[in-house]
């Protein structure tokens, strides 16, 4: 698909999905989706909120996944995760409570500012102290290989212009029997003519 | 190519699209869940294949020490018998 662009619309493409996201870094996730975002989303797609009933309200408030992808399979105490495109981090720091202290929990995200609030949400929790954030692009995961037991990524992949190239980045660090948990957003039904061609739809 | 495609092409025959979650981000996009697992052997599988492994050479080990040879059987288990009380275990 990302062949059919051309460089200035792939540049173009990518900034605007980081304004966009630098956006909802300073303004919280609340207006910036279609759907419900923060604790009502996570509350709709059946999170175990029970696991994480201390953290502060301001965490929950920043979820704009469109899924669960702990829907998928556990996570088991001492396994080390990735969250690819953590955004403000609360799939992070929910997995980081499941893999417990033996295990280890790394966000990943190409917006700076929202590794910054993932940062400040990660400090309202002091009991966790198996979870590190850093920026980085899914095209080129700066991992070793099989680096990690489980995968999870919550609406990121969609955002990636070169996604066979950012799947054979995951399948690299994951570990041989590793697991992958993804929810993303798809194409359910054709774009009209009129919106087919428009970069817009890289980062509505 | 669609979605499920490309995670297969990446090395995850398996990859399972599981549900749409009726999050919509607009008319046209919802968000989707999918499973994949990368094949290959996991840390737990690899134990029991060397468990099964350590198993398999006593066993040939065994059958080595009591099959035919200058001893008869009754000798061997005998002696096996000497041992393994001298060692404190039954044979
Ligand atoms: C819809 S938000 C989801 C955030 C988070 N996973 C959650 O569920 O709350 C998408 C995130 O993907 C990030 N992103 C977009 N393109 C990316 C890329 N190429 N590499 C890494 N992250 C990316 C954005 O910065 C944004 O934080």
């Amino acid at each position: 698909m990302s062949s059919d662009l051309t460089e200035k619309e792939m540049a173009l493409i990518r900034q605007g999905i980081k304004e966009k996201y630098v956006r909802v870094a300073q303004t919280g996730s609340g207006g910036c989706f279609q759907y419900p975002t923060g604790a009502e989303g996570m509350r709709l797609q059946g999170y175990p909120l029970d696991l994480v009933k201390d953290f502060p309200k301001t965490i929950l408030d920043s979820f704009c996944g469109v899924g669960n992808p702990f829907s998928l399979g556990p996570i088991r105490e001492g396994e080390v995760v990735l969250d690819i495109g953590c955004g403000a981090g609360v799939d992070t720091l929910m997995a980081a409570r499941m893999v417990g202290p033996k295990g280890r929990v790394v966000g990943l995200d190409v917006t700076e500012e929202m590794i910054q609030r993932a940062g400040a949400n990660l400090s309202l929790v002091p009991s966790l102290n198996n979870v590190s954030f850093q920026v980085g692009e899914t095209e080129s995961l700066p991992f070793p290989d099989k680096e990690f037991d489980v995968i999870i990524s919550n609406g990121v992949f969609n955002l990636t212009l070169n996604k066979a190239k950012a799947l054979k980045e995951t399948y690299r660090v994951l570990k041989p029997g590793g697991r992958l948990l993804l929810a993303d957003m798809v194409l359910v039904a054709e774009l009209p003519q009129e919106r087919a061609g428009n970069v817009e739809n890289w980062y509505q | 190519m669609d979605f499920l495609a490309l995670l297969k092409k990446a090395g995850f025959p398996s990859a399972n699209f599981v549900k749409l979650t009726g999050f919509k981000s607009s008319p046209y996009t919802e968000g989707a869940l999918f499973y994949a697992e990368k094949p290959g052997v996991t840390q737990e599988q690899e134990v029991s294949m060397s468990q099964k492994k350590a198993l398999q050479a006593y066993e040939e080990f065994r059958g080595l020490t009591f099959g035919p040879g200058v001893l008869d059987l009754k000798t061997k288990y005998l002696i096996a018998l000497g041992a393994s009380l001298a060692a404190g275990c039954d044979p």
